[in-house]
């Protein structure tokens, strides 16, 4: 084999002996991501890989999901329950809102169980923990893509015109992406001490679901000012609803809407970045 | 190449306590009945200072369960510390036996994922891949899933892949047993070009005649603590003694 390369393992590698066991600090920490990007893509993308190989549909299945999802959506909310009131387009309105839903709030049971389900790599190998949680979420946006395909498709289905609010799509996925990166390092420790916690979170996720309008539209059901608000200050909603002001002429979103849903990512990434970091050393217990 | 370095210590470890962690932290069964005092903690390694110098290559042997394996992890900073404290120059890698390695993932795939973790980059990689297949001695297996792999090929890939850069500190943890014999020559040399080119091994084994053929040095272990260290052939052969008389006593004990 050739002589290999000199030693830039770790945060440390110099001639003064340090504590193993130090925690990097957080540049040092941030910096060690970046070097593991290679890492972090390659595992992501393996991982899908491996999904959905045994199905006879194959991947596929990364279109079909979405697709029956809202399926059965539209027919008990749409068809049975008519919950499509202040909403001309109402199958769009929905998809949009369910796969949006999907983006931000599915990953969150996994990313509560993913350092148990690792311990086997964290136990053998140092890196970044944070680089795990990365994965996972670039896992599930790539998951993510296909939906928006299906979104592009209702929209132009629906009979929605094309307007320059469509490249929006852009800066508010983006938004719930990094919401959701942030979420997911916080449920990562949390996960990790209390396992509870990742048997609750399906209850909780279903919570949201219906406290969030993804399948309706709230002003259109209630008047109560304090109700609005709370649907105007939770996150989900906010970034649905981008999602829908990007899409439909009927829905705009307001630029307020655009800087707190703004300031919800970006405090999720920070608060999720630092929590995580600050648990460094638990993780291989 | 360092040879100006020898003798300079690279790892230290100063009455070092580890332990492992078995079930939840607090769960509410053991608050209840246990008054709220609940340790379901294994303390696998209790009170070891070991020095390690550059060049040294330290054999560690003793009984399953001794604490090895766990000391490994802690020098590697994967297992927090109870107590004590460890130093390095820089961060160990350790090497054990299956822990990357995902079964679903081909051999090479496995190989280009544990390097990119070990830090190398994608194209580092792939410039190295062809060397790394000759090295694992794998032929077109590399290209198979690893399920399909026996034990003694999953450590060829192991050894290959946590040695394709030369660590300044390697740990490893019974890696060289599942290989054959000619692999585990190759890897012998491998471990010797490591601990010329200014590194320093620990090295967990209980081949016997392995930790002769490449330690420096002996370090027993036994119940989480140093029962003996020092020269290879006088640490192994108080080892054996104790297992012979360990054999006899139990001897007798089975007739009757």
């Amino acid at each position: 084999m050739k002589p290999a390369a000199k030693e830039p393992l770790g945060a440390k590698s110099g001639r003064e002996l340090r504590s193993v066991h130090e925690r990097p600090s957080l540049t040092e920490y941030l910096a060690l991501m970046r070097d593991q990007r290679g890492f972090t893509w390659f595992s992501a993308v393996q991982q899908l890989r491996s999904e959905n190989v045994k199905a006879t549909f194959g991947s596929f299945w990364f279109l079909l999901t979405p697709l029956l999802n809202i399926i059965v959506y539209w027919l008990v909310f749409g068809k049975l329950l008519n919950v499509n009131r202040g909403v001309g387009n109402y199958i769009t309105f929905l998809t949009i809102g369910i796969l949006m839903f999907d983006l931000l709030a599915r990953p969150l049971p996994g990313a509560s169980g993913l350092l148990d389900k690792n311990i086997a790599l964290i136990r053998s190998v140092y890196f970044p923990r944070a680089v795990l949680t990365v994965a996972f979420s670039i896992e599930h946006f790539i998951r993510f893509i296909p939906s928006i395909l299906v979104m592009v498709f209702f929209v132009v289905v629906g009979g929605e015109p094309v307007r320059w609010s469509w490249l929006l799509v852009v800066p508010a996925v983006a938004i719930g992406y990094t919401f959701m990166l942030g979420l997911s390092l916080i449920l990562a420790r949390i996960g990790k001490v209390a396992v509870d916690v990742g048997l609750a979170l399906p209850h909780l996720i279903r919570l949201l679901l219906y406290g969030s309008g993804v399948l309706y539209l709230p002003s259109s059901f209630t008047v109560d000012k304090r109700v609005l608000a709370f649907f105007d200050a939770n996150p989900f909603f906010e970034i649905i609803s981008l999602m829908r002001g990007a899409f439909l002429e009927d829905q705009p979103a307001s630029g307020w809407l655009w800087a707190a849903a703004t300031a919800w990512a970006v405090g999720a990434l920070v608060v999720g970045l630092i929590f995580f970091w600050l648990g460094e050393a638990t993780y291989g217990e | 190449m360092a040879s100006s370095d020898a003798g300079r210590v690279v790892l230290s470890m100063d009455d070092v306590y580890l332990s492992y962690r078995v079930g939840p932290r607090h769960s509410l069964r053991d608050r209840v009945s246990r008054g709220g005092h609940a340790t379901r903690d294994i303390e696998a390694v209790r009170g070891i200072s070991l020095t390690v110098s550059q060049g040294d290559v330290v054999g560690i042997i003793g009984l399953n369960g001794s604490g090895k394996s766990t000391l490994l992890r802690g020098c590697a900073g994967l297992l927090p510390l109870r107590s004590g404290e460890i130093l390095a120059t820089s961060r160990p890698t350790l090497l054990s036996v299956g822990g990357l390695l995902n079964q679903k993932m081909t051999g090479r795939a496995n190989l280009k994922m544990g390097c990119m973790a070990l830090g190398l980059s994608s194209v580092e990689v792939d410039e190295r891949m062809a060397d790394m297949v000759e090295f694992s001695g794998l032929g077109d297996a590399i290209d198979m899933p690893m399920f399909t792999y026996s034990t003694g090929m999953r450590s060829r890939v192991n050894f290959t892949m946590c040695t394709a850069r030369t660590p300044e500190i390697l740990l490893l943890d019974e890696i060289l047993s599942g290989g054959d014999q000619s692999f585990q020559a190759k890897a012998i040399n491998r471990i010797n070009e490591i601990r010329e080119q200014a590194g320093a091994v620990m090295l967990v084994s209980h081949s016997l005649r392995e930790i002769r053929r490449s330690a420096t040095r002996v370090v027993w272990v036994s119940e989480g603590k140093v029962r003996a260290e020092g020269e290879s052939e006088e640490v192994i052969l108080a080892y054996e003694s104790t297992l012979q008389r360990g054999k006899n006593k139990r001897k007798p004990a089975s007739k009757n």
